[in-house]
């Protein structure tokens, strides 16, 4: 389990190069369970239009997100009351 | 006096401007239905005796645009100077709608929000104090209902009240340098604790909206990879059925029999006057519009079901199961919209192309989403259906699937042309909650776009039909062509050198290329122009033509075979869309070069497909390569060429930009 | 010449007449796509006016 967990996390951070992924220990929500509702740590999608659309939308630091379901490419989330679908991509940029 | 409607996307806008003003907007479920800014005149109920323009503009989020057509809101209420803004709030995401509010309020101008979709927050059993909220924002605050109409009346009377007076912010954004992306970054931070603030004291929550719900269950299934797929390509499988194989051509039978006997009556009535007469009436004008519009019940059908789609919110669920598919091959989910909307029109989906961010992404999916068969082609689909395959529904399916296969090859096609390297693309969609769909919207929007049908076949295809009858019935000396001479005819001059050019797809006669060509007018205008020089109406009713041998005839007459029709038929189909549609193409990419790649890709598609099917077709059916085999290899090898070229043109121009790029970089560096 | 075939070239005439005319005023309202069964509905239906014309899209188009 723990191993598959690791293997897991660095095929994501090779498909994404992701700078955040070389500090341990940080979850995003690919890692997060269905139905629990997490803080948000951080945003980083390396896009500045694209984390301060995601602020409009009430997706920022310090804000909660709970997530509704997950499959192998998306996510579906709650943030403020409107739900909505993730890519991939966009999860694993957001840091609980 | 001028107001404007802003708010989130998928709050109700344009519903509510529709009720106003009593428009018939295309609205839908899902954010960025409006791509544009519209405006008409209030209704008198409402606006009294003053004349009130309502404006109606896309959704945002903010006034700081993220795609093109949230750019178009913020402009118009910066710059525009509207007299009064009605700002939108979804009353079930208060917290989110309020930010964009509180934005609005700094402008100046007087705003009223109106808190839609209270009949929701009723059910689900949020409440929300409007007195407190209208204290504490500043401005009135009204409960309405878009749908139903209500607190319309009261909203629009107080916002055209307010009119010219000055809007005092509750909310101040400190003076900050805008361009300091941290100072912005802690504004934006307080303004939400503020919205916050009001929300967490104005709102009170029965069901949390982060419950795991049983729609949550319904959308787990719609988004997932497989089943989701599945369940797309079976709605829109049974769209197809029942408009284009069941119900349709169950109500169209019955109208062609009207339109055959009206025809007749024509006919007859001209029985003692000179023969060009009648052509022109009864054939041509009668005839060619009449074989048009009796195709009329299946476009209705289809109109009216995409309609309930759009409507009830699968279409955000559908964008989502999508978008990993799309995104293989350079699209973005959002490209699933304008797909959808294509298989009505391919304008208004080439429209809708706007709310995809990435510009490569956009003008991708402009120039492939008209590869989706349109409603004008509908009746060039049934016909051939009826005609050569016995009113088979597979073709017709198979129209559709081959488009949506074409997208794909073709974005391939273009990703491999630009060069385009694996980039960052982000794909977010807000799900909105499910509804019922109305039947009374979507039975106004299909007897709307019905009129708009009958309209276009009494005045461009008639007054097309009328030329091609009449061109087909002289020769250049304007002398009556003789029976037995129809090639000299001037129509038959000018469309014989295309019709060479076609040889090698199976349908190298001047009849054949003539519809194709007028097909460029309005895609009708291939039934109307068959109709015509062939002189025949009755092409849908197949079962009535089976009995009278009439189904043969039509095919016997056009002189083609089951897979020369079936190659004709995908020609017309994938081969560029009418000029309107071109149009909107040039206006939506703003680039010659894409525009014209555009037309190529798809002349080059269409032959493509038709030249396969009809040399393949022959060959499995023959047992030998159709005419033209080595001609048309020849042009195939001419067009890879070309695509080649372009290809190592654009990459050069690629890497030029990139090199510029990092020069520029290595510049700012040494400094 | 008889009754019938003066009724029909008076026919055709006014057909045309009243066909013609609609796609001339329509066109000249600015309708780029006459009979568009998404008419109203469709941003481009109305491009002079308030139609799809933004002020930043209508800037772009300008050059």
């Amino acid at each position: 389990m723990e191993l598959a967990y690791a293997l897991n996390k660095n095929t994501a951070c090779a498909e994404t190069r992701n700078d955040s992924c070389h500090a341990a220990g940080n979850k995003t929500l690919l890692d997060a369970e269905p139905g629990q509702t997490y803080i948000i740590k951080e945003i980083n999608t390396d896009d500045d239009d694209m984390n301060s659309f995601l602020f409009r939308l009430g997706c920022y630091q310090g804000e909660p997100i709970t997530l509704i379901s997950k499959k192998k490419k998306s996510c579906i989330v709650v943030i403020k009351d409107g739900r909505y679908n993730l890519d991939q991509m966009l999860s694993e940029a957001i840091i609980i | 006096m001028r107001i404007a409607f802003a708010g989130n996307p998928n709050s109700g806008k344009t519903t509510m401007y529709n009720a106003l003003t009593g428009r018939n907007e295309k609205i839908g479920n899902w954010g960025g239905v409006t791509v544009g800014s519209k405006e008409f005149q209030l209704k008198k109920e409402f606006a009294g005796d003053k004349e009130v323009i309502a404006v109606d503009l896309p959704g945002a989020y903010s006034m700081s645009p993220f795609t093109p057509e949230e750019g178009i809101t913020s402009e118009y209420v910066r710059t525009a100077n509207p007299d009064a803004i009605v700002n939108i709030v979804d009353a079930t995401n208060l917290s989110r709608s309020l930010f964009f509010t509180t934005q609005l309020l700094e402008l100046g101008i007087p705003v009223v929000v109106a808190l839609n979709k209270t009949d929701i927050n009723e059910k689900e059993g949020t409440k929300i104090d409007v007195n407190k909220l209208s204290a504490k924002l500043n401005c009135p605050v009204f409960e309405t209902v878009s749908t139903e109409n209500k607190g319309l009346a009261e909203m629009i009377a107080k916002a055209i009240s307010l009119a010219g007076t000055t809007q005092k912010a509750p909310y101040l954004q400190a003076d900050i340098d805008l361009h300091d992306k941290n100072a912005v970054d802690a504004e934006d931070r307080k303004r939400y604790s503020f919205v916050n603030g009001i929300v967490n004291e104005v709102e009170t929550r029965k069901t949390l909206s982060a419950e795991t719900t049983s729609a949550d269950k319904v959308d787990g299934i719609l988004t997932n990879p497989i089943a989701g797929i599945l369940v797309f390509a079976v709605v829109m499988w049974g769209v197809f059925w029942v408009s284009q194989a069941w119900l349709g051509p169950l109500v169209a039978d019955w109208l062609v029999g009207w339109i055959e006997t009206f025809q007749g009556w024509v006919a007859g009535q001209l029985e003692n006057s000179p023969a060009i007469l009648s052509a022109l009436l009864a054939d041509g004008i009668v005839g060619g519009v009449g074989a048009v519009v009796g195709f009329l019940p299946l476009v209705m059908v289809m109109y009216f079901l995409i309609a309930l789609l759009e409507d009830c919110g699968y279409m955000a669920r559908v964008s989502a199961v999508m978008d990993p598919i799309f995104k293989r091959v350079g699209l973005s989910g959002k490209s699933v919209i304008p797909v959808v909307i294509g298989t009505g029109c391919g304008i208004p989906a080439i429209m809708a192309c706007r709310t995809i961010r990435d510009k490569r992404e956009r003008r991708a999916t402009s120039m492939l989403t008209t590869f989706i068969p349109c409603g004008a082609k509908i009746p060039v689909i049934a016909l051939f259906a009826g005609a050569f395959f016995n009113g088979a529904g597979w073709v017709s399916t198979l129209s559709y699937f081959l488009g949506l296969v074409l997208i794909f090859l073709g974005a391939l096609l273009i990703k491999g042309i630009t060069g385009y390297k694996y980039r960052k693309s982000f794909f977010i969609m807000e799900l909105p909650k499910w509804k019922a769909p109305s039947l009374k919207f979507a039975f106004k929007s299909m007897m709307e776009r019905a009129k708009a049908y009958i309209i276009k076949a009494a005045t461009i295809i008639l007054v097309c039909n009328t030329v091609v009858q009449i061109m087909q019935t002289f020769n250049w000396h304007f002398q009556v062509v003789e029976e037995g001479a129809e090639n000299t005819s001037i129509l038959a001059s000018i469309a014989s050198p295309f019709a060479i050019l076609l040889i090698p797809l199976g349908f190298g006669v001047w009849q054949l290329a003539a519809a194709a060509i007028t097909g460029f007018i309005a895609k009708e205008n291939v039934v109307g122009t068959l109709a015509v020089v062939y002189a025949l109406t009755s092409f849908i009713d197949t079962e009535e033509l089976a009995m009278t041998g009439g189904a043969s005839t039509v095919a016997a007459t056009m002189g083609l075979t089951s897979v020369t029709a079936l190659a004709y038929l995908f020609f017309n189909l994938y081969t560029p869309p009418c000029f309107a549609a071109i149009g909107a193409m040039n206006s939506e990419m703003k680039s010659r070069g894409w525009l014209w790649g555009a037309i190529g890709l798809q002349l080059g598609t269409g032959y493509t497909i038709a030249f396969l099917i009809n040399q393949l077709g022959t060959l499995f059916t023959e047992g030998h390569f159709a005419a033209g085999f080595v001609p048309g290899l020849i042009a195939e090898a001419c067009m890879v060429a070309a695509l080649i070229l372009i290809s190592k043109r654009v990459r050069a121009h690629f890497d030029e930009q990139y090199e510029l790029h990092k020069a520029s970089k290595a510049a700012k560096a040494a400094t | 010449m008889n009754a019938a075939t003066i009724i029909a070239i008076m026919a055709i005439a006014a057909i045309l007449f009243f066909a013609i005319r609609y796609i001339y005023k329509e066109k000249k309202k600015g309708n780029a796509c006459i009979g568009c069964p998404y008419a109203d509905s469709c941003p481009k239906h109305r491009q002079n006016g308030a139609g799809c014309g933004s002020a930043a899209q209508q800037k772009i188009n300008i050059h």
